[in-house]
C-alpha cells in the first residue's frame, strides 16, 4: 500500500536521493570535501580558545612568535636547517624571592634561534624581577647574561643594549672578534655561534640554559607564576606566521566555520527571499506580478558589489551585516526563474484538476508549486555559498566588512599590504587562497553532484 | 421522473479580455436526467467547455456568469457560497474531467498523492482515501499498484483512466466529461468509450459529454446539444438528431463527419466561427447558412418547440 507521509524532493524519497547521490563520482568527491570543510570547522570551533578574536587582534600576545616565519616543515624541502620556534616551562609555586632552573636544548640548526623571551605569567604591574641567564655552550664556554629587568608579562632578551655588549665581550673575550651586531637586529643567534678560522659559523651541540629569577621585592616571594623560557624560531609551525607573528594556521583554522556559516546563511536567506517573491509573483499575477517583476528587474540590474563596497565604508558593516545586505542585493535572478516555473504550474493543466477537485490556492502552492521548486531551491543553495564566500572575502581583501575573527579574506589584505608576495612569503598568500578556492569547488562539486537529482533528465 | 437531475436555464456567461466583452455563452438551457448522457457538440470556440467550467463553477478570472441558473436537484447551485458549492457538490456529486487530461496529473507527484487529493481536501482520513483510490482504480480496470506509479510510467490510456477514477472515486451523480478521448488513438479511444459505458451502468453516472467528434458522441448519447457560437442550435434526443437534423449547422456537422465504406467527397461548413466579441447580427449562423433568409440576418431566431420533442433554433421552422 501506497505510503503518503514521506518526504519527498523531484518525486524521490531521502533514502533514493542518497543513493543516487553516493553513486556518482562526483557525489563521493563532494562529501569528501564536505567532511574536510566540516571536520576542519569542528576542530576549530572546539581547539581554538573562546577569545580568539581579542588574542589575534592584540599583537602583545604575537610578540614571542617569530615574525614572516615560514611554515617548520620547509627544513624537509630545503634543507636548510631552520631552528623552530622551542619553548620551556615551569609552573612555580613558592615564597621565596629566588627560583633556579635549567633547561636543555639541541641546536642542530644551520640557521640557529632569532631571540630568546622570559615569559611570566601572570603579572601585575607592582611586582618586578631580575633575571640572570647562564648559557653552557657544547665548546664548554659559558655565557652569562643579566642582571635582566623583567617588568612584564613578555621580556625581550636579544635587543638589549646590555646583553649585546655582554655578547660583544664574550666574543672579544674568547675569540679576540670584534662582533657588530646590526642596529636593532638581536644579539640571541650570536650566543649559538662560533668563530672559525675568522668567520662566524653555527655551533651545534647541547646548550644548558640556567635562568635565576629574583623577586625584586623579597617580602612578597615569587608566588605563583608560570616561568617560560622561548627561543624564537625561524620557522613556526603548520602555516607559518606574518608580519605581527600571527600564526597563520590558527587564522586559516578560524576561517572554516566563519565562511561556512556565512555562505550558508547567505543562501538560505537569499533563497527564500527568491521563493517568496517568485512564487508570489508567479501565482498572484496582476498588480502583484507587476510590481514584483519591476522590483526583481531592479535588483538584477543593481550592481550588488560595489554598492556593498558602499555600504560597508558608510555602515561600517561587519561581515554577518555585509552578508545580510547581500542576500538582500542578489536574490534576483533565482525569483525570476522562480516565478517563470511558478507560472508555468500555475497554468498547468493539473491544476486545473486540483481546482475542481478544490484545492485552495495554499493547498496548491504548497502541494503542487513548492515540490516543484524545492530542487531548484537546492540547487540555488548550493551555489549561493561559493559566491557569498567569495564576494565577502573579496570585501576582506579591501579590508571591508571584517569579523573580530581572522577571515581569509582579510589575511590576504594583510598579505597585500606588507608586500608578502613581493618578499616571497609565499605562506601568507596562497593557503587562503588556496582554502577560498576549496570552499567554492567544494560547493561547486556538489551543485554538479546533485543535478541529476534536480534534472531527472540526467539520471541514468 | 419528477425533477431532471440538472436543469441548466438561461446560461450566460462573458469573458472580459483586452479586445472586448467575449459572449461565451448565450441563454444556454438544457435538461439532464439521472443516469443520462447529454453530449455538447460544436466547433473549436462554440463554447463547450465554458459549459463545464460554469456548471463546476471553475471559470477563468476573467469570465463572468452574467445571468441562468444551474439548478442541480432542485438547488441553484451558483447562488451557493464557494465553500458550500465545494464542500457538498463539486467532486462530491459533480466530477469533472477536464480538457487535455493527459496533462492533468502533475508529473513530479505519484498517482495516489493527486487521486486522493479531492478526498483529503474534503476531510477523509489518507489511509481511507487511499484505499478508495486504490478501489476507483480497479473500477477503471487499472492494477492497484498504479498508485504507486508516477505520470510519465504511464501511457496516455492509462494517464486517461486515472483521471476518470479519480473524477468517479467519491460515487458523483454527474460527470463532465470535457473531450476525454482527445488525443489518444482510435484503439485506447474505443477502450475509454466502453469503459464509461460500463461505469455509466454500475454507478448509474450521468454523463455531460463535450466533444467535437459526432461519431463518438453516438457512441455514448441520449441527448445531443449542438452548439454554436455560444447558442443553442439544436437539442433533441440523439436518434433524432443523428437520424434527421433539422438546423443547417447540424446537417452541415453530420455530412463532414467521414466514413469508411463509402467513397464520396467529405463536405465542410464554409466560412469560420464568428468572432464572439463581435458577433454577426440576427442568427449567428447566416453568413454560413444555404439557406439564409431576409428575417436571419435581421432577427436572432426563437428557440421552435419542435413536434418529436426537440428544438431548433432557425426560422426555417417558424
Amino acid at each position: 500500500m501506497a505510503k503518503v507521509s514521506e518526504l519527498r524532493i523531484a518525486g524521490m524519497t531521502l533514502g533514493e536521493i542518497t543513493k543516487i547521490y553516493v553513486s556518482s563520482t562526483l557525489g563521493k568527491v563532494s562529501i569528501a570535501l564536505f567532511v574536510i570543510l566540516i571536520g576542519a570547522s569542528i576542530y576549530a570551533a572546539v581547539t581554538l580558545p573562546p577569545n580568539f578574536g581579542s588574542l589575534w587582534n592584540n599583537p602583545l600576545y604575537w610578540q614571542i612568535y617569530p615574525k614572516d616565519a615560514p611554515p617548520a616543515w620547509v627544513n624537509y624541502l630545503s634543507g636548510n636547517g631552520y631552528a623552530p620556534q622551542v619553548m620551556f616551562g615551569r609552573e612555580v609555586s613558592t615564597q621565596g624571592s629566588t627560583v633556579r632552573f635549567s633547561f636543555e636544548v639541541d641546536n642542530e640548526y644551520s640557521v640557529p634561534w632569532r631571540d630568546l623571551y622570559i615569559v611570566i605569567k601572570p603579572m601585575s604591574g607592582s611586582s618586578t624581577f631580575t633575571a640572570y641567564l647562564s648559557i653552557r655552550r657544547p665548546d664548554g664556554y659559558v655565557i652569562t647574561i643579566g642582571p635582566l629587568l623583567i617588568s612584564s608579562m613578555y621580556t625581550e632578551v636579544g635587543t638589549t643594549q646590555q646583553v649585546e655588549s655582554q655578547v660583544i665581550q664574550f666574543y672579544l673575550a674568547k675569540y679576540g672578534y670584534m662582533l657588530t651586531v646590526p642596529q636593532g637586529l638581536s644579539a640571541v643567534p650570536y650566543i649559538f655561534s662560533t668563530v672559525s678560522s675568522g668567520s662566524l659559523k653555527p655551533l651545534k651541540g647541547i646548550y644548558v640554559i640556567n635562568l635565576t629569577l629574583i623577586a625584586n621585592n623579597p617580602s612578597k616571594g615569587i608566588g605563583n607564576r608560570l616561568i617560560s623560557l622561548v627561543l624564537e624560531g625561524n620557522v613556526y609551525g603548520l602555516m607559518g606566521t606574518d608580519a605581527v607573528g600571527h600564526d597563520l594556521w590558527l587564522g586559516l583554522l578560524a576561517g572554516f566555520p566563519l565562511s561556512l556559516e556565512v555562505g550558508v546563511v547567505y543562501a538560505l536567506i537569499s533563497t527564500a527571499i527568491a521563493i517568496a517573491v517568485g512564487l508570489a509573483a508567479g501565482f498572484m499575477g496582476g498588480v502583484v506580478d507587476e510590481v514584483l517583476t519591476r522590483l526583481t528587474d531592479f535588483v538584477i540590474l543593481i550592481p550588488a558589489f560595489v554598492i556593498l563596497v558602499v555600504l560597508s565604508v558608510l555602515l561600517r558593516l561587519n561581515i554577518w551585516q555585509a552578508m545580510l545586505y547581500l542576500a538582500i542585493l542578489s536574490w534576483g535572478g533565482a525569483a525570476r526563474i522562480i516565478r517563470s516555473i511558478t507560472m508555468q504550474i500555475r497554468t498547468a493543466a493539473y491544476i486545473e484538476l486540483a481546482k475542481v477537485g478544490g484545492a485552495s490556492n495554499l493547498w496548491i502552492l504548497r502541494n503542487h508549486a513548492l515540490p516543484q521548486i524545492l530542487p531548484y531551491a537546492l540547487y540555488l543553495i548550493v551555489v549561493g555559498v561559493p559566491g557569498a564566500i567569495l564576494t565577502l572575502a573579496g570585501l576582506n581583501f579591501l579590508n571591508l566588512a571584517g569579523a573580530n575573527y581572522p577571515t581569509w579574506g582579510n589575511i590576504l589584505y594583510y598579505a597585500e599590504q606588507y608586500g608578502a608576495l613581493e618578499s616571497g612569503m609565499w605562506w601568507w598568500v596562497v593557503p587562503p587562497g588556496l582554502l577560498i578556492v576549496l570552499v567554492a569547488v567544494t560547493f561547486i562539486v556538489t551543485a554538479l553532484a546533485i543535478e541529476p537529482i534536480v534534472n531527472p533528465r540526467l539520471r541514468r | 421522473m419528477g425533477v431532471p437531475l440538472l436543469e441548466v436555464r438561461n446560461l450566460s456567461v462573458n469573458y472580459t479580455t483586452m479586445r472586448g466583452v467575449v459572449k461565451a455563452l448565450d441563454r444556454v438551457s438544457f435538461d439532464l436526467d439521472e443516469n443520462e448522457t447529454i453530449a455538447v457538440v460544436g466547433e473549436t470556440g462554440s463554447g463547450k467547455s465554458t459549459i463545464a467550467k460554469a456548471i463546476v463553477r471553475v471559470l477563468e478570472e476573467n469570465a463572468r456568469i452574467t445571468g441562468g441558473e444551474v439548478i442541480f436537484e432542485g438547488v441553484d447551485v451558483l447562488k451557493l457560497s464557494e465553500e458550500e458549492f465545494r464542500r457538498s457538490y463539486r467532486w462530491v456529486k459533480v466530477a469533472m474531467v477536464p480538457q487535455g487530461s493527459m496533462n492533468s496529473l502533475n508529473p513530479v507527484l505519484r498517482v495516489v498523492d493527486q487521486m486522493i487529493e479531492p478526498l483529503v481536501l474534503r476531510g477523509v482520513p489518507k489511509v481511507d482515501a487511499i484505499k478508495i483510490a486504490g478501489e476507483a482504480l480497479e473500477s477503471v480496470g487499472l492494477p492497484k499498484d498504479t498508485l504507486n506509479r508516477y505520470p510519465h510510467q504511464l501511457s496516455g490510456g492509462m494517464k486517461q483512466r486515472v483521471i476518470i477514477a479519480m473524477a468517479i472515486q467519491a460515487r458523483p451523480k454527474l460527470v463532465i466529461l470535457d473531450e476525454p478521448t482527445s488525443a489518444l488513438d482510435v484503439m485506447t479511444q474505443a477502450n475509454i468509450m466502453n469503459l464509461l459505458k460500463r461505469l455509466k451502468r454500475e454507478f448509474k453516472l450521468s454523463y455531460i459529454f463535450i466533444t467535437h467528434d459526432l461519431a463518438l458522441a453516438s457512441e455514448l448519447a441520449d441527448k445531443v446539444l449542438v452548439l454554436y457560437a455560444g447558442r443553442v442550435a439544436e437539442l433533441g434526443s440523439a436518434d433524432l438528431v443523428y437520424t434527421d437534423p433539422k438546423h443547417p449547422y447540424t446537417q452541415g456537422l453530420m455530412t463532414s463527419v467521414p466514413t469508411l465504406r463509402e467513397d464520396k467527397k467529405l463536405s465542410f461548413i464554409p466560412g469560420e466561427v464568428p468572432s464572439l466579441i463581435n458577433p454577426p447580427s440576427g442568427c449567428r449562423f447566416h453568413p454560413r447558412c444555404p439557406y439564409v433568409m431576409d428575417i436571419c440576418r435581421r432577427e436572432d431566431p426563437p428557440m421552435i418547440d419542435l413536434k418529436d420533442g426537440r428544438k431548433v433554433a432557425c426560422w426555417l421552422y417558424h
